[in-house]
């Protein structure tokens, strides 16, 4: 009878253990998926070696037919020169473009490069196409800033410091230019669209935009408004040549590839903290990122961000490094020595 | 010329033999939980295994000596604990308790995985943790299943054991690749879904399956002595002795898998991609042919299986030697590993314990896989320095010569040894 029991028992224990063992995996593979890719594999490192050759036209096509990354390479012996390296693979394909960039963004085969020349200081501008062949070219004056480039490639729009050159000066003034990647002309300074706040006209002498990030539909886009020492989020419409201020104190947005967040640089105490803003209730997520970040972030999808930096390893190098979107992580060396990283999705 | 009997019980008698032949070929459900345990736990650690990338740092970075070494002593690493796990299991009679610590030693394993971090050296001291913990459950487990079937099915037992061993080690790497497409670089919840599976698994061995043994009801004064002296006695018995030796002397020719999968990449220059669907194709063959091979050995004789399990060995050194194959040739290759494991793993197992003390039958499996582990691990050392010295075709066709000699001469020896037993023939 004793048997009977323990033997009846024993299943019963069983079958709880089965059961405590099934929610553990499952739910910790669900935690684990939604969780995202916070842990994910980096992109492995380059081997060792010669450097690559300029990419031929059809190693480039190869990799463009893959998700990949374009960026800026800072490393010898084409420091500035574009790069581009395959995502999610173990073993990914590289290709080193001719094209030299201080600032790149690039989206459904349009790209925007902006080039500091030296011995005219000029800046000079160049819509380029799949190829990384120079389309549309012309000069403007100053300090380059950020270029991007809209989801379905129509559009671009880049920032140029005119006078100072950091947003930490307070006398500096930028100027953000929209241009039409079909034909490199300018469809005019954010300055001269309509500026509305709390439903009213709003209009100051030192308007300053900077940083504009576009919605998949290509013509809204999001940007920064400094008025005096205060910066504004403000939501922009290109063909209402409209601009609409939505919130206080962000720089640099960048919306997510789902249209729900932005990521931003948010002046906190003199340092900028790398900031995550929900647009549908506009809660603030600080990102785990504890030093200062001047940069526009690119989202690698819709759980981690990129964005550039000093890496202290080797010392005194900007580095691509990538972030949990959450708040939680820790900054991780994504592309090493690289700079203006764009996802092309 | 037979009694008559109730014909209802004899209806009865014959159900339920069909029924349990339908389940599990007739072994028992104790078998079947048993290696239901360690379906569970191979999912767990090939899971692990699979993960990690030690098999390109090992297979693929390193000499071939340094690779043997390493090999030799992954194989070698559970070797020291056997014994002793056999020794303590057999003086108490708790096959079962020491098996189950076994396996939840390896379970513990899995967090000391997320733990470690990723730390290589950490991680590898790990997974050898984890090899101590196979090396203390085998023997047992070997034990267990001998004690749950008859005699005349031992060999069929072992079959379905290592089968259902099998499929775990190949469910594990699918099951594994596919959380990390789900959840990419979530090794921890690699680590923590393995360790579920290793869980479960040693409560199917602690709870289902039930320890045949007569328990530790006996006093204390009638067990006998823990003592070396037991290894000594055991060996002195002719048919044992001469299993242990034979078994010992055909492993020391036994390419490891890894050996023979570096060969056949070089020979046929295979893509090293396809390197870990080698492994998955002669499980897969092996999986398929265990229980039908058990059958065989026990209808045929297990010798002759096993001998001839041997024998294919020495025709896939054979066939790795002759020049001008064609690739397909491969495929044949590995089907014949499959055939070879199956004849011979479970099939031995089988063997030993037929002719081992049902009391200290967990000692002498101990003893055997002992010998066979430092025998291979000489294997693995020999081979990898003769292929580093001599070239690997010089090295195989040593192994090939050695391999050969040996199964003549176990031939001989055990048929000798047979008669002189007067064994059941089997």
């Amino acid at each position: 009878m004793e048997q009977v029991i323990s033997h009846q028992r024993r299943q019963k224990i069983f079958l709880w253990i089965v059961l405590g063992c099934i929610v553990l995996a499952v739910g910790y593979t669900y935690w684990a998926i939604q969780r995202g890719n916070a842990t994910a594999a980096l992109i492995p490192e380059e081997p060792q070696g010669a450097a690559l050759p300029i990419a031929g036209p059809n190693e480039l096509a190869a990799i463009q037919n893959e998700h990949h990354l374009v960026f800026i390479n800072e490393k010898e012996p084409y420091i500035g020169k574009v790069k581009l390296v395959e995502l999610d693979s173990g073993s990914p394909r590289r290709a080193q473009t001719d094209l030299l960039c201080g600032r790149v963004h690039f989206a459904a085969g349009n790209g925007l490069c902006l080039a500091y020349d030296s011995s005219s200081d000029f800046v000079w501008v160049t819509v380029f196409g799949a190829d990384f062949q120079p389309r549309h070219q012309f000069t403007t004056q100053g300090i380059i800033s950020r270029a991007r480039v809209s989801p379905d490639g129509r559009y671009a729009a880049y920032t140029v410091f005119v006078s100072g050159h950091s947003y930490n000066d307070a006398n500096m003034s930028t100027a953000t230019i929209l241009v039409d990647m079909a034909t490199g002309a300018s469809l005019g300074n954010l300055e001269e669209f309509e500026t509305w706040k709390d439903g009213q006209r709003y209009q100051a002498l030192e308007f300053n935009f900077w940083g504009v990030t576009f919605a998949q539909d290509s013509n809204r886009f999001y940007a920064t408004l400094r008025n005096g020492d205060k910066t504004y989020l403000v939501q922009g419409d290109v063909a209402a040549r409209t601009l609409t201020v939505l919130h206080e104190n962000v720089e640099c947005p960048s919306l997510s590839p789902d249209g729900t967040r932005i990521a931003y640089k948010k002046l906190l105490s003199g340092m900028w903290q790398l900031t995550v803003l929900d647009l549908a209730t506009m809660k603030e997520t600080p990102l785990a990122e504890k030093e200062s970040i001047d940069d526009q972030v690119e989202w690698l999808d819709n759980q981690r961000i990129l964005y550039q930096k000093v890496d202290y390893d080797p010392p005194q190098w900007v580095s691509v490094f990538v972030l949990a979107a959450d708040g939680s992580g820790k900054p991780e060396v994504f592309v090493p020595n690289a700079t203006s990283a764009v996802v092309v999705r | 010329m037979y009694p008559i009997e109730n014909s209802g019980d004899l209806i009865k008698n014959k159900r339920r033999q069909l029924l349990s032949r339908a389940m599990w070929v007739g072994v028992g459900s104790n078998v079947f939980f048993l290696g239901l345990t360690s379906l569970l736990t191979d999912i767990s650690s090939e899971m692990v295994t699979a993960t990690l990338p030690l098999y390109l740092l090992l297979s693929l970075r390193l000499a071939p000596l340094q690779f043997g070494l390493i090999d030799g002593l992954n194989q070698g690493a559970s070797v020291l604990v056997r014994i002793a796990s056999g020794l303590i299991a057999d003086r108490w009679r708790r096959t079962k308790e020491v098996a189950t610590a076994g396996y939840a030693f390896s379970a513990v394993c899995r967090i000391g995985l997320l733990l470690v971090g990723r730390n290589w050296l950490a991680l590898s001291g790990v997974v050898l943790l984890d090899r101590i913990g196979k090396g203390i459950r085998t023997g047992p487990r070997d034990a267990m299943i001998a004690a749950s079937v008859p005699s005349e099915k031992l060999a069929t037992a072992f079959g379905v054991h290592r089968a259902m061993d099998t499929a775990g080690a190949m469910l594990g790497p699918l099951l594994a690749t596919g959380l990390l497409a789900f959840a990419p670089g979530a090794y921890d919840a690699v680590f923590i879904v393995s360790f579920c599976f290793a869980i479960v698994g040693v409560a199917v061995i602690a709870l289902l399956v039930e320890s045949r043994a007569p328990a530790a009801d006996v006093s204390a004064t009638d067990l006998p002595p823990l003592s070396s002296q037991i290894i000594g006695q055991l060996l002195a018995r002719p048919d044992f002795r001469a299993l242990v030796l034979i078994s010992s002397a055909l492993a020391l020719t036994t390419l490891s898998d890894s050996f023979i999968f570096l060969t056949l990449q070089r020979k046929f220059s295979l893509n090293l991609g396809l390197f870990p669907l080698l492994y998955v194709g002669v499980a897969l063959i092996y999986m398929v042919l265990a229980i039908p091979m058990g059958r065989l050995a026990d209808r045929w004789g297990r010798r002759y299986v096993f001998l001839g399990g041997y024998g294919l060995l020495a025709v896939i050194y054979g066939l790795l030697l002759l020049p001008g194959l064609p690739q397909t040739l491969s495929l044949g290759i590995l089907l014949l590993q499959g055939l070879y494991y199956a004849a011979t793993d479970g099939v031995l197992a089988a063997l030993a314990s037929a002719v081992l003390p049902e009391q200290w039958r967990t000692t002498g499996l101990a003893i055997m896989t002992t010998g066979i582990g430092l025998a291979r691990l000489l294997a693995s050392l020999g081979y990898g320095a003769l292929w580093t010295y001599l070239g690997s075709n010089q090295a195989l066709g040593i192994f090939l010569i050695g391999s050969t000699i040996t199964v003549l001469l176990a031939w001989i020896f055990l048929n000798r040894v047979e008669r002189k037993t007067d064994g059941t023939g089997h």
